[in-house]
């Protein structure tokens, strides 16, 4: 019963996503990615890691090589279930002919949203994405990029959809927009919806999202929430007044380097932390401070993508939830 | 609601394009023109009552004026100005809609919607036939009201022309939808067009010319003083042509077709009525004249346009089988 619980809760339960294009480009290579329902769940990943091609596959816009699972518990492509989808694709070029209200009542007749609830529901959205009232009937060649950014947030809740795909949603908006989008996707949440969220801004997946996947070279590399993420990543700093040039060679025989005039000691280990401080003491050297650091998403991100340079294996296909993916990421 | 939408949205993407307004513009001066002269028990008037030419030949009274009107109406309008310039303006106007349709940022939003490939693409294809449908309607509504109204021949079969222009529409766009799903590129699929245009044209043409030169060829040929049978190697290429005919949408078809719809529509009857030939040479031209026509008049209009629209029908399903299958 619990494993049908378990099953059941997964809004995107997505296993062994294989892409290729062409013979030269093999662009996902076996993803499994799990997002629960109702959860903000942030993919991250650098330029070319697949990401939007995962995102184009569960959207139907790219048709995969080999893919298992189910979105909101149907086969990917599932019609019934796609028009309680939303999608904002990385780009988007709407109709210039078009005003933001028939920009939104063409795509809410596509998504085959009645007569009444499109006329009640356009005006709100456009409202809620902040188009005020005078831009509701200018055509969105008008528009800036920004405005068309939230015209595009909008078009893919017109649907009032249960699962949102936005691939880069604050691309564009100045900083006042990125915050009312962070604040919509709360709001979103809070009444339930799951939010697939691609971005690049770490610092934007870092406030929004419950749990991230990191995609590297087609692979999901870790899988899993902040904490989890981060909890076993911690770094010490300890800040000293005095010259520590003359004591690199011990405090490198320690574990310890000297970065930016402070020791840095990049193991979780107290141990070795005290033994530092003992001998900066015993050279009469005075410390002003000894703080732990937790290593922020980005600087995870980095150390991912910096291991992978050194030619350290990802997480592979044979990983089938996220819970191996921790294991393997801590 | 879903196909509807499309349609919609073709319609307002029709009338955004200036070429749309252009078209408009270029039927009214045409229907202006033609309402400059009109026709009275005694002959012909120019640009209401400026000049008047009396003669029994242009008169109200005369029975080859509808066959005259009638061949204006076939040769000029359907032949020239709707089947040849007006679809190549037409399908300038909309070459672009697939390539447009499968850019980025503009796939992406319709695919993610509840709707089937197929019928994406299906909505975007009907939406080019109301383009052209709608220009149709308005040319040759225009046109027949002037004929009605100041030439006195209302011709009902006249239009036949909306829904016969639009049939060879739907030949052509077949292939610009075909090539502009394989390239997504606006111009080469026009380019493209414009050759399978020429190569679909080239085998029913060319029977036909085939046909004409045996039959003029049944009168005995000598060669250095001994008879050739000519005809007979015409009769073999003539039968290999009209086999391929069948496999191409007739887009040459939709002329004759439009002649039998339009009531009097034979030169050779007009310019017999005109007047006597006055040689032998002349009744014999006129003879042949007749005799092309009441061949063109002998295509079957449903057999022709069921074939072709069979034809358009397996490039149509093709395009939409490569639309379907591909990535964006």
């Amino acid at each position: 019963m619990s494993h049908l619980t378990e099953m059941t809760s997964w809004a995107v339960d997505l296993i062994g996503v294989d892409k290729s294009y062409g013979r030269d480009i093999h662009a996902l290579r076996g993803v499994n990615v799990q997002v629960r329902q109702g959860e903000v769940f942030g993919l991250l990943g650098p330029n070319g890691a697949g990401k939007s091609t995962l995102v184009k596959i569960m959207m139907t816009v790219v048709k995969p090589d080999k893919v298992a699972g189910t979105i909101l518990g149907r086969p990917i492509g599932h019609l019934k279930k796609k028009g309680v989808m939303g999608y904002l694709p990385e780009v988007t070029r709407f109709p210039g002919y078009l005003t933001a209200r028939q920009v939104l009542d063409y795509y809410a007749r596509l998504a085959r949203v009645s007569v009444v609830d499109r006329r009640r529901c356009i005006p709100d959205l456009m409202e809620r994405v902040g188009l005020s009232h005078r831009w509701h009937d200018v055509k969105c060649s008008k528009f800036s990029k920004g405005m068309l950014r939230r015209l595009g947030l909008a078009q893919a809740l017109v649907n009032d959809p249960e699962l949102i795909v936005l691939d880069e949603p604050t691309d564009g908006l100045d900083p006042i927009g990125r915050r009312d989008v962070r604040e919509l996707l709360t709001e979103l949440r809070s009444m339930g919806k799951t939010i697939f969220l691609n971005s690049h801004l770490l610092s934007e997946i870092e406030m929004v999202c419950d749990r991230v996947a990191i995609l590297n070279h087609g692979l999901v590399a870790r899988q899993g929430t902040l904490t989890e993420l981060t909890e076993h990543t911690v770094e010490y700093h300890v800040r000293v007044s005095g010259d520590l040039s003359k004591l690199s060679a011990e405090i490198g025989e320690m574990g310890g380097t000297i970065r930016d005039g402070m020791i840095v000691l990049s193991e979780h280990d107290v141990g070795k932390l005290n033994g530092l401080i003992d001998l900066v003491r015993s050279r009469n050297m005075l410390i002003e401070s000894a703080t732990p650091h937790r290593f922020s998403l980005e600087d995870v991100f980095v150390q991912i993508l910096g291991a992978d340079a050194k030619g350290l294996k990802t997480v592979d296909s044979e990983q089938t939830s996220p819970v191996v993916a921790r294991a393997v990421g801590s | 609601m879903q196909v509807w939408a499309l349609i919609v949205d073709s319609f307002r993407e029709s009338i955004d394009r200036k070429m749309f307004w252009v078209m408009v513009f270029m039927s009214a001066v045409v229907a202006a023109a033609m309402a400059c002269i009109s026709f009275d028990d005694k002959g012909v008037d120019i640009l209401f009552g400026v000049w008047k030419f009396e003669d029994e030949v242009w008169s109200l009274g005369n029975s080859g004026l509808k066959g005259m009107v009638g061949t204006v109406a076939v040769k000029f309008i359907a032949d020239q100005y709707l089947g040849f310039f007006g679809m190549i303006v037409a399908l300038i106007t909309t070459a672009g809609v697939f390539p447009g349709l499968m850019t980025s940022g503009t796939i992406d939003l319709v695919l993610s919607k509840p709707m089937p490939r197929w019928k994406l693409f299906l909505g975007k294809y009907l939406g080019a036939l109301v383009f052209v449908f709608l220009q149709a309607v308005l040319f040759v509504g225009l046109t027949f009201l002037v004929m009605g109204v100041r030439w006195h021949c209302w011709m009902l079969g006249y239009l036949g022309l909306i829904p016969l222009m639009v049939i060879l529409f739907s030949y052509l766009y077949a292939f610009t939808a075909l090539f502009g799903v394989l390239t997504r590129s606006a111009l080469t699929s026009l380019l493209l067009t414009m050759i399978a245009w020429l190569f679909i044209w080239t085998p029913p043409m060319a029977a036909g010319t085939l046909s004409m030169m045996r039959e003029a060829s049944m009168s005995p040929v000598r060669v250095d003083g001994e008879p050739v049978e000519v005809g007979a190697s015409f009769e073999k290429w003539e039968r290999l042509f009209r086999t391929m005919s069948w496999f191409v949408p007739k887009t040459s078809d939709i002329v004759e077709i439009a002649g039998q719809w339009v009531e009097g529509a034979l030169i050779s009857d007009i310019l017999l009525s005109a007047g006597e030939p006055e040689s032998e040479e002349e009744r014999k031209s006129f003879e042949d004249g007749r005799r092309m026509e009441e061949r063109a008049a002998a295509v079957n209009p449903w057999t022709s346009i069921g074939s072709s629209l069979l034809c358009e029908a397996v490039i149509v399903f093709f395009a939409m089988y490569q639309f379907g299958r591909r990535d964006f």
